[in-house]
Parts: structure tokens; C-alpha cells; sequence
């Protein structure tokens, strides 16, 4: 015997998947064929035979095993963002300190003052270019002189 | 926290029993039950409440045991293993309606895992082909030609039994 060709989408009609024209047209069609309508009973039984299923419940001890997992999982977890947070904010400090320092400390003063005299004076009076600063070059060029003269003497 | 471990108290029993439908196994139901409730714990906040939260949890059931499949090696033939008689509550309606249950249960363990799992998502979880293929990963239309082969399938057990 031929399968009719809706015996196929029984299913889907008994399972609600229709369109509200495609319901019309199964409806009227398993008025009329035997197949479809026999179809539709088996699967019918077939759909409370699996619906009524019962089955023992879970082992009580296999809960509490959940629960512990559960909430170790959770522990690390909050861990992991109590790490996070704590990272995120080193960081931003000390990217505060460093501004902080760049900005406010006295490490541009002392540095300077370690700095050969001549080379002191060439900074501040802006040296270095040709053409610098007026009225101070004399007294720089009489710095390098000193200070050549006793880094010679020095050497002799 | 705490809410999750009333999650747990609320709806552990339920995913055993479709667990427990799809794989055949008590401990290895409990197993996926468990990895189920640790992916949710992840995903919670990814749960946008499209769906009823058991819904929800069924989908990564599903997931779970597709998963534990792949790693297992699952065999068609782990169904010839049987699975133990633990029916709850086997004398309600009767008899005949306890060997009828016995039946279906015992020629869904014979189905395929495919086809096995498609029912069980569909006629005891009740999920429409739209989350069945969000729970499976394929689309609707595979969803529908798989249910038909999986009731297919089981008719011809079923009549052979008879």
C-alpha cells in the first residue's frame, strides 16, 4: 500500500508546529484518509506513553555532591574576581604614583645638582643652540674653561 | 549563591529523569546533571528569560550529553546493557498501564541515540522544534525529519513487541 504523502507531518500537526492554514487543511484531510488518521492515533498513544514517564528521583547524596560542586565553583569564581579587581586597582595606582612623581617629586632638582657645573649652567641658560641665550655665554665659557683646566691639571 | 542551590533543589530530580531517559544510567545521569548545573552557573547571565529557566537548563542538558557522548565513545549497542527496572510509582493506573509504560520505556533504550533524545525533548520535556534545534544545533527542519524517524523507529519497535 502507498504511504500517503502527509503521513509525514502527522507529527507536526500533533505537535502544534502549523501554520493556522496548514491545521485547516490536515484537519480536513484526516476526516478522509485512513492512513493519516491511524497515524495520528499511534503517535497519539506513543506521545502518553513517553509524557507519563516517571523515573526514580536522584540519589539524595548525588544532590548534595551538586551542591558542593556548585558552590566551590562559586567560590572560585568570586575568587577570580576579587583577583581581577584587585589587579585592575594596582594598576591604577601605580599609574598614579608614577604621574604623581613625574609631576611634583624633586628628582628633575637632584639631578641636576649631580651634573658637572658647565653643564649646569649650559641648561639653564638654554646652550647647546648656536646663538643661545645673550649675556650668559660668558659666564658659561668661563665655567668649561675653569673646569677643563682642573680636570688637565687633575691629569698631569 | 544561595539562590542557585534552591536551582538546584528545584530542578535536579527533573534533569536526572531526562538525563537518566537520554543515557540509560543512573551515575552517569548524575554526572551530567552535575557538569549541567556548573555550565549554568557561567551562563546565568546570559539567560534572558525567553524561555522557562527549566527550558533553559534542558537545552544545556541536552549539550551536556552530547558532550559526554563524544567523550565516552557512546555505543549504540550500550543499550543491550538494560536499564534497571526503577519505575516510581509503577501501580498507578493499574497494571496494564504499568506494562504499557514498561514497554515504551524499554524500546526507547533500543532507539537510537538520536531519535532516543529528540523524544525525550519533545514529548517528556515538551519543547517546540524551535528550542529542540537550539538545543541540538541544527535547524528546525532536521528537528522535524529526526522526530519523524525517531516515532517511525519506535512504532515498528513497539509492533514487534506486541
Amino acid at each position: 500500500m502507498n504511504t500517503c504523502e502527509l503521513t509525514r507531518r502527522v507529527g507536526a500537526y500533533l505537535d502544534g508546529e502549523m501554520s493556522a492554514e496548514e491545521v485547516g487543511r490536515m484537519g480536513e484531510h484526516l476526516a478522509s484518509c485512513g492512513q493519516c488518521a491511524a497515524e495520528r492515533v499511534r503517535l497519539e498513544e506513543i506521545s502518553k506513553g513517553i509524557g507519563g514517564l516517571r523515573f526514580e528521583p536522584i540519589d539524595p547524596e548525588a544532590v548534595e555532591r551538586i551542591h558542593r560542586a556548585v558552590e566551590s565553583a562559586g567560590s572560585i569564581r568570586a575568587m577570580a574576581r576579587l583577583v581581577e579587581s584587585l589587579s585592575a586597582l594596582a594598576a591604577g595606582l601605580a599609574l598614579a604614583v608614577g604621574v604623581w612623581s613625574a609631576m611634583f617629586s624633586g628628582h628633575g632638582v637632584r639631578a641636576m645638582a649631580s651634573l658637572p657645573a658647565w653643564e649646569q649652567a649650559a641648561i639653564s641658560s638654554g646652550g647647546g643652540e648656536a646663538g643661545g641665550a645673550t649675556g650668559e655665554e660668558p659666564a658659561m665659557a668661563d665655567w668649561m674653561v675653569k673646569d677643563l683646566s682642573a680636570g688637565g691639571a687633575s691629569r698631569e | 549563591m544561595q539562590a542557585f542551590h534552591q536551582l538546584v533543589d528545584a530542578h535536579a530530580s527533573y534533569l536526572f529523569g531526562v538525563a537518566r531517559a537520554m543515557l540509560g544510567r543512573s551515575v552517569d545521569a548524575e554526572d551530567v546533571v552535575q557538569e549541567t548545573f556548573l555550565a549554568a552557573i557561567k551562563g546565568l547571565r546570559r539567560f534572558e528569560g525567553r524561555s522557562q529557566l527549566r527550558t533553559w537548563l534542558v537545552t544545556i542538558l541536552t549539550r551536556q550529553v552530547a558532550m559526554w557522548r563524544r567523550k565516552q565513545a557512546w555505543r549504540r549497542e550500550a543499550g543491550k546493557e538494560g536499564w534497571p527496572l526503577e519505575l516510581a510509582g509503577a501501580d498507578q493506573g493499574g497494571e496494564r498501564e504499568a506494562d504499557a509504560k514498561m514497554d515504551v520505556m524499554s524500546m526507547l533504550e533500543r532507539l537510537a541515540p538520536e531519535h532516543r533524545e529528540v523524544l525525550i525533548l519533545r514529548e517528556y520535556e515538551g519543547m517546540s522544534y524551535e528550542q529542540m534545534a537550539e538545543a541540538l544545533g541544527v535547524p528546525m527542519g532536521t528537528v522535524e525529519s529526526r522526530l519523524y524517524r525517531a516515532r517511525q523507529e519506535l512504532k515498528g519497535k513497539l509492533k514487534g513487541y506486541e
